[in-house]
């Protein structure tokens, strides 16, 4: 039986932030969860891409069984009430979770489209499943494709780049405003992706920052690793006094920050500029915020058109992108169901090459001792010839008939020459360990460099 | 000799002017060094003819208008030149280079080496008043240019149209600082010029303050500034409402420099002693314009 991808779970367009948090895996949890996600009825193959964006379980297996059990076992492991991710569940089967998978990967589907940190968190994702052995051939696959397109949108369109200026665009339009951002208040609200990159670069540039999360655990965390402080997010009218920038880029569903509070802070601030970069999808800062004095209120809109002014170039990066991911899903397709030929056609030719050169053999057996070497050679040649004469037609046929999604065909192969097709499980496996060391090899490259 | 010193300061002024429009059309950083290195020269030759004048005159070569206009343009260019070298702007010089060559060439082209100093501008007073009043007015120039460039670019950062121009400019806070530092310089130089000048006044008219129109002029102006100081420091006024009273406020400088001895008859306009010195330039007013009762 073949498996089939699936996808379940929560992301940042399905649930909020307070129920992604809930169900989200660290690495210990991924430990325990991993093995008895595969364990589940209806799994054959499991991973799990846990960022603070989306929490989903990329599973192979009966797409009849596994999506309703995946969804129970969500619930079971985080304690939740039953049915309380029921709507916000995402579920995707066969082509549709494959090309969620590759627009995932792209960072397509990410709150900043093309941010680059998604491609590393999969990839990462997989490598932890393919550790525990909770891959075989259907995922690991669908994740190499997903690679694969994933770096082709990034090398073949503008999409990356625009998004990985977004942040460093936010530090270079402080540096227009203030000039030098030694010493300078950025207080980051909300502690994710776009904010740790947007620490990461202040941080450089010589900013003070404060770190406003509504989770105090991750603020601290962030702000440890930039040398910064972190705070709670009902201190946000009184950390607005003191900052310079504010970065936003938490995922709630309205505004963090209103233009009353920004214009109930201004004699406080002594009306020094104050500049509101707001990455969030939907928007955190009320828009209105902009009318203000000495207020500078910029949107991922916006600031990506700091970087390149063309805003119909950048869409028309992003839908080449999409174009690239279709494009991908075909090829990946094709190459799947060419594949599944691979097996009967194997066995087909080593059933009838085995029998050809039985037939030879017999026939040399009358000959008797007389025949010369070259003669024992060109009969064989000649049995050999046959059979490749006549499988010529049949094998194209085969193949196509394969990459047309005809199932009946084969089977009909395998039922007139009476074959036993085996999984190519074994070869997948192999596949996901190659895989593996690649990538092992690659960061080792990495972090020596 | 001054002459050929100052047709060579003429020379860098032009190249430098050359260069920061050649750094605007291709945005080479390098360019933008190289023209403020020419305005250095330029300055450095400027000064040094000048120089040479204050030796030969005995007092402060800024006898007319069309000199003082010179030495205006000398102390603006140095003070670019300053506020580019601690800002890291370069760019900064290029708003300084139009304006020293344009002055420059026009006080050569209509200079009167004649070494005629009226009798009344022999006070030790009037060195010092001049000067000071002088440099005022050069503090208040940078500071409206600051100010202008500040409503440009910030302006264009509210509209969020950050190209061209934009990258060009310095950067909105240093704008604002140049254009605060320098407002509260010229203040304070413009209330040193008025002491000076109202002491000259004494000895000349025989009475520290006597309505004359540039006296009224410059105390509004004084008070106008004083006002945006208060604001600034007490309220903390800033940002564009404080770079528009900037600029107007330097308008009203300009006018009370220029406007006034071409508007109106004041004692200012060189008419030290009644009619029978009147410098160099007011003889050389075209026809038309001594036909509206100048």
């Amino acid at each position: 039986m073949s498996r089939v991808l699936c996808c379940i779970g929560v992301n940042h367009k399905s649930a909020p932030v307070e129920l992604r948090e809930q169900v989200a895996f660290d690495v210990a949890a991924l430990e325990t969860a991993l093995p008895q996600l595969r364990s589940l009825p209806g799994v054959d193959e499991v991973v799990v891409v846990s960022t603070c964006n989306r929490v989903e379980v990329y599973v192979a297996g009966d797409p009849d069984r596994a999506p309703a059990e995946v969804a129970a076992f969500l619930h079971r492991f985080h304690d939740l009430a039953p049915g309380a991710l029921d709507e916000h569940l995402i579920h995707r089967a066969a082509d549709d979770a494959v090309l969620h998978l590759f627009r995932v990967a792209s960072a397509l589907d990410a709150i900043v489209v093309g941010e680059p940190q998604i491609l590393g968190q999969v990839k990462e994702a997989f490598f932890h499943s393919v550790r525990g052995g909770t891959v075989g051939s259907t995922v690991t696959r669908a994740f190499h494709r997903a690679f694969s397109a994933a770096k082709r949108v990034r090398t073949e369109t503008g999409v990356a780049t625009s998004a990985a200026n977004v942040s460093s665009a936010g530090v270079q339009l402080a540096t227009r405003i203030f000039g030098d951002l030694a010493g300078l208040g950025c207080v980051l609200v909300g502690a994710g992706d776009m904010a740790e990159l947007a620490a990461r670069h202040f941080s450089k540039a010589g900013a003070r920052l404060t770190v406003a999360n509504r989770s105090m655990e991750k603020a601290a965390r962030l702000a440890q690793d930039h040398g910064g402080v972190a705070r709670d997010l009902a201190e946000l009218p009184r950390l607005l006094i003191e900052a310079d920038v504010v970065l936003v880029s938490t995922a709630a569903p309205s505004f963090v920050i209103t233009a009353e509070m920004v214009h109930a802070v201004a004699r406080a601030r002594r009306y020094r500029p104050l500049l509101l970069v707001d990455i969030s999808v939907p928007r955190n800062v009320d828009p209105g915020a902009a009318a203000l004095a000495n207020t500078y209120l910029y949107d991922v809109d916006d600031l990506a058109s700091v970087v390149d002014e063309n805003r119909q170039k950048r869409l028309a990066e992003a839908v080449r992108a999409e174009e690239i991911v279709i494009e991908e899903l075909h090829k990946a397709k094709k190459e799947i169901a060419e594949k599944r030929a691979v097996p009967l056609i194997k066995a087909l030719r080593e059933k009838l090459t085995a029998m050809a050169e039985a037939e030879a053999q017999k026939t040399l057996g009358v000959l008797g001792e007389g025949t010369s070497e070259k003669q024992k050679k060109s009969v064989q040649a000649m049995a050999q010839a046959i059979i490749n004469k006549a499988l010529h037609e049949p094998l194209t046929r085969l193949k196509a008939a394969a990459a047309a999604d005809d199932d009946a065909l084969i089977a009909a192969a395998a039922l007139l020459f009476d074959l036993e097709i085996d999984d190519d499980a074994a070869s997948a496996a192999a596949a996901a360990e190659r895989a593996l060391k690649e990538a092992e090899a690659a960061e080792a490259v990495k972090e020596a460099a | 000799m001054a002459t050929t010193i100052l047709l060579g300061a003429l020379c860098a002024y032009g190249a430098a002017t050359a260069l920061f429009i050649a750094h605007m059309m291709s945005r080479r950083q390098s360019l933008a060094t190289w023209a403020l290195r020419a305005l250095v020269v330029g300055t450095g030759l400027h000064f040094a003819g000048k120089a040479l004048r204050f030796s030969s005159l005995g007092t402060l070569p800024i006898t007319d208008g069309q000199e003082a206009l010179g030495a205006l343009a000398l102390v603006v260019a140095i003070l670019f030149i300053w506020a580019a070298h601690r800002y890291r702007v370069p760019v900064l010089g290029s708003f300084a280079t139009p304006l020293v060559f344009v002055t420059l060439a026009a006080s050569l082209a209509f200079s009167d080496e004649s070494g005629v100093v009226p009798a009344a501008l022999r006070s030790a007073w009037f060195p010092v008043h001049i000067f000071l009043a002088i440099s005022a007015d050069a503090c208040f120039a940078v500071a409206g240019v600051a100010a202008s460039a500040f409503l440009v670019q910030e302006g264009r950062l509210k509209q969020k149209k950050l190209g061209g121009a934009f990258r060009l400019l310095p950067p909105l806070h240093v704008l604002e600082e140049i254009g605060n530092r320098f407002i509260m310089t010229g203040f304070l130089l413009l209330t040193l010029a008025m002491v000076a000048g109202s002491i000259f006044a004494k000895q000349m008219w025989g009475a520290y303050w006597s309505w004359d129109p540039k006296q009224c002029w410059t105390l509004m102006t004084w008070l106008f500034f004083a006002g945006i100081l208060h604001a600034r420091i007490t309220i903390g006024w800033r940002g564009r409402r404080a770079a528009w009273l900037t600029v107007v406020a330097v308008v009203l400088v300009i006018l009370a420099m220029v406007g006034l001895n071409v508007l109106v008859r004041t004692r200012h306009g060189g008419e030290f002693d009644g009619e029978k010195n009147v410098p160099a330039y007011l003889q050389r007013v075209p026809s038309s314009v001594e036909g509206t009762g100048l």
